[in-house]
This record gives structure tokens, C-alpha cells and sequence, in this order.
């Protein structure tokens, strides 16, 4: 007759499950994400700093804060606005998904974040998976709908972009797109033919889940 | 308090601190860490309630995607951060099955999927002892056998248990208790066919 402590002892070696490795390319998505949310904590807290930076700057030396807010105004304000434009975005957004997109039976994959912002959503692609294409053609990010099939899509293009020279594509996307009812993303590569609708199979695609927040 | 990792590998509670101060800050490597360290205890979790191998691989990303995004909200006020993760991953589970997932059609026995190589521990007539107790496991209900798996296998305590479950520690204990006396009476029950 066994007891308790011999049979909880061999139900641990009986369940004892052979080491594992976690994939590459999920190793690889989750450092992708990572990285993409470190680059988002700094671009808020460069953002941040350059207004502290600039209200120092006026308490210390009125006559320097007015020369140098007018060289900012002439020769920085695109920037700046741009940069406060896209933390003011970041900080009030709210992440909505997460989704690793891949290609069963190949080894790319892409991180990607939604980020609900007031103005819709902002899409965050990091990956160095997708090659560089020959000139004339880009990818294109879609939020894909049930039924999409070839010939009889059912999906809205997030934007376009392309790999940099060292093949890493790290943009961010907006679009005005419910993931509730395209709950799926896809990327594919597409000439410049002036057709706005997709051309080329999904290179890269991933199902959405929403998440509870 | 030393917590059980993947590969064998032991982390004491000081280090698992410090890797997840390092999460925190979104460190990847702290991150690629955590994964390889969890993964193998996550994957036999999700892939005993998952119909695929690639199903409780998705399952497990999802879990560790969703931790990245809400790793701001842990404390370690709670049982610890495998509770955390756990729980996290059980919701993870009950949304796949709600969509439609089909469910397995067997349990789950990890020594029959992979390479199928054994450890020194499962020799002759040991093997068979321990074919026996899968097998009575096998016949527990999900109830039963996730929260064996929690404490045996995931090495949470009872609390973790009640963290990762919304339950509370005196009720898993109760619940353990139960699932155990169930387990004997399908184990000497197997033993008896055989």
C-alpha cells in the first residue's frame, strides 16, 4: 500500500516533463515586443526630458530661452510636434493586442503591438524577417476580415512600408480599423501599380486577440 | 525559497527578483530568460488541454506576450510570479478552447511525444509503476488533474495554486486532498487490471 507522500513522489517523476526549448522564432518574437516597448519608454522619456529640458532653459536665461525657442520654432518645430505628437499618442493609448505573425512550417515571424489611441489605432511592426524587396515593390500591413479569400478580399490596409538597408523593418502604422471585426493581419508585398487592392499572398499573417482591459 | 525551472535549472527567489526588476524594464534578455525558464512547465500545462503541440506553443507565447504587456501590474505581494504566469496562461487556455478549438482527444503523456528519450529515473520495472500512475492520472477529471499539475509539476504552493485559480489556499488544499484519494482509487484500479 502506497502512501500519500510515495504516491505524490511518483506522480511527480511520472509527470516530470523532458526539458524543452521554447521555438526561436516565438524566443525571437517575445525579444522583438521587448524591444519595441523599451523603444517606446524611451521615446517618451526623450520626449519628456526635452520639455525639461527647454522649461529649464527659461527659468535660467529669459534672453537665451526666447533665442533659442525661436530657433526651435524655425528650425525644430516640425520635430518637436512630432515628437509630442507621437508620446502624447503612446502615453494616452492603450494596448489592445499583441500578435506574433508567422508562416506555418517557416521560421519568420513579426512582432506586432495595437495601441488604441484616440485617433484609432497605432500599429507597432518589429521584425528583420521580411527581405528586401526589388525596387518598385513595398509591403503592406492589412487588418484582415472573415471570408478573405484571394479574388474576393476582405481586408483594410494599416499602410505601407519598407525594410531598412540592414533589413529591419521597425514602423509604426495607423489606421482607423475595429480588430474586432478584422481580427486578423497579414502582410504582403506589392507592386506599385496604382491598384490599391492586394496583389500578393500574405507573406507574413497572425490572428488577434483582443485583449481584456 | 527555490523555485523549479526548465532544463533542471533552479533559480532562487533573490535572482527570480532581479530578472523580473530587469522585465520590468522591458530587458529582453531578461525576457528571452523568463521564457526559457518557464517554458517547459507552461507547454505540458497548455498541451495537456490543447488538441496540438503547435496549439499549446501559440498558448504559450500569448502568455508570454500578455506578461510583457502586464508586467507593470505584478506584485510580489501575491504567491510569486509562476502563480502569475499560470494564471495568465489558464485564461490564455479557456480563450482557445472557447474558440472552437477542438479538444483533445487523449491526455497528454510527454513521454510519448517528442523524442520520447527517458530519464534515468523510469528504468524497468519503475517504468511500468510509472505507466500506471499516468494512467490513473489520465482518468481524473481536468479539475482534478490541473491542480496535481500545479503543485507537483509547477511546484506552486497552495496559495500559488489559489492565485493562479481564484480560489483560495484552504480550498485547494481540500481540492488537492480529494484529487489525491481519487488518484489512489484509479491507481490501484489499474493496478488490479494489470
Amino acid at each position: 500500500m502506497t502512501t500519500d507522500d510515495e504516491l505524490l513522489e511518483l506522480l511527480t517523476t511520472a509527470l516530470d516533463p523532458e526539458p524543452r526549448e521554447p521555438p526561436a522564432q516565438l524566443i525571437s518574437a517575445l525579444r522583438d515586443a521587448a524591444t519595441a516597448d523599451l523603444a517606446a519608454q524611451r521615446k517618451v522619456e526623450f520626449a519628456d526630458a526635452s520639455t525639461v529640458r527647454r522649461s529649464r532653459m527659461r527659468r535660467s536665461a529669459p534672453f537665451v530661452a526666447v533665442a533659442a525657442t525661436a530657433a526651435a520654432f524655425l528650425l525644430g518645430g516640425a520635430l518637436q510636434n512630432q515628437i509630442d505628437s507621437k508620446r502624447n499618442l503612446l502615453a494616452d493609448g492603450v494596448v489592445e493586442f499583441r500578435t506574433v505573425l508567422s508562416i506555418p512550417g517557416r521560421k519568420s515571424t513579426a512582432a506586432v503591438t495595437g495601441i488604441r489611441t484616440g485617433i484609432g489605432r497605432v500599429v507597432q511592426l518589429r521584425t528583420d524577417a521580411l527581405p528586401i524587396l526589388p525596387k518598385g515593390q513595398f509591403y503592406e500591413l492589412w487588418f484582415v476580415g472573415p471570408g478573405d479569400i484571394p479574388g474576393s478580399p476582405n481586408r483594410i490596409s494599416a499602410g505601407t512600408f519598407h525594410p531598412d538597408e540592414d533589413g529591419r523593418s521597425d514602423v509604426d502604422l495607423t489606421a482607423a480599423v475595429n480588430p474586432a471585426l478584422y481580427p486578423r493581419i497579414g502582410i504582403t508585398a506589392e507592386p506599385k501599380d496604382g491598384d490599391p487592392s492586394p496583389r500578393g499572398p500574405d507573406v507574413l499573417q497572425g490572428a488577434i486577440t483582443i485583449q481584456n482591459r | 525559497m527555490r523555485q523549479r525551472g526548465g532544463q533542471g535549472e533552479e533559480m532562487d527567489d533573490v535572482a527570480l527578483r532581479r530578472v523580473v526588476q530587469r522585465a520590468v524594464q522591458a530587458d529582453p534578455d531578461a525576457w528571452e530568460h523568463l521564457y526559457r525558464r518557464s517554458y517547459t512547465r507552461l507547454f505540458v500545462y497548455a498541451r495537456r488541454r490543447l488538441p496540438t503541440a503547435t496549439a499549446a506553443d501559440d498558448a504559450v507565447a500569448e502568455t508570454m506576450l500578455r506578461a510583457l504587456d502586464r508586467i507593470s501590474t505584478f506584485t510580489w505581494r501575491g504567491a510569486g510570479f509562476d502563480s502569475w504566469l499560470y494564471g495568465i496562461l489558464r485564461n490564455v487556455v479557456f480563450e482557445l478552447l472557447r474558440q472552437n478549438m477542438p479538444t483533445k482527444s487523449a491526455v497528454f503523456d510527454p513521454e510519448h511525444e517528442g523524442d520520447g528519450a527517458t530519464g534515468p529515473l523510469e528504468a524497468l520495472v519503475k517504468r511500468d509503476q510509472l505507466a500506471e500512475v499516468r494512467a490513473a492520472f489520465g482518468q481524473l477529471s481536468s479539475d482534478d488533474q490541473e491542480i496535481l499539475e500545479m503543485r507537483v509539476v509547477a511546484g506552486l504552493s497552495a496559495a500559488g495554486v489559489a492565485e493562479a485559480t481564484g480560489s483560495t489556499a484552504g480550498a485547494v488544499r481540500m481540492a488537492q486532498s480529494r484529487a489525491l484519494h481519487r488518484l489512489r482509487v484509479h491507481y490501484e484500479a489499474v493496478q488490479g487490471d494489470n
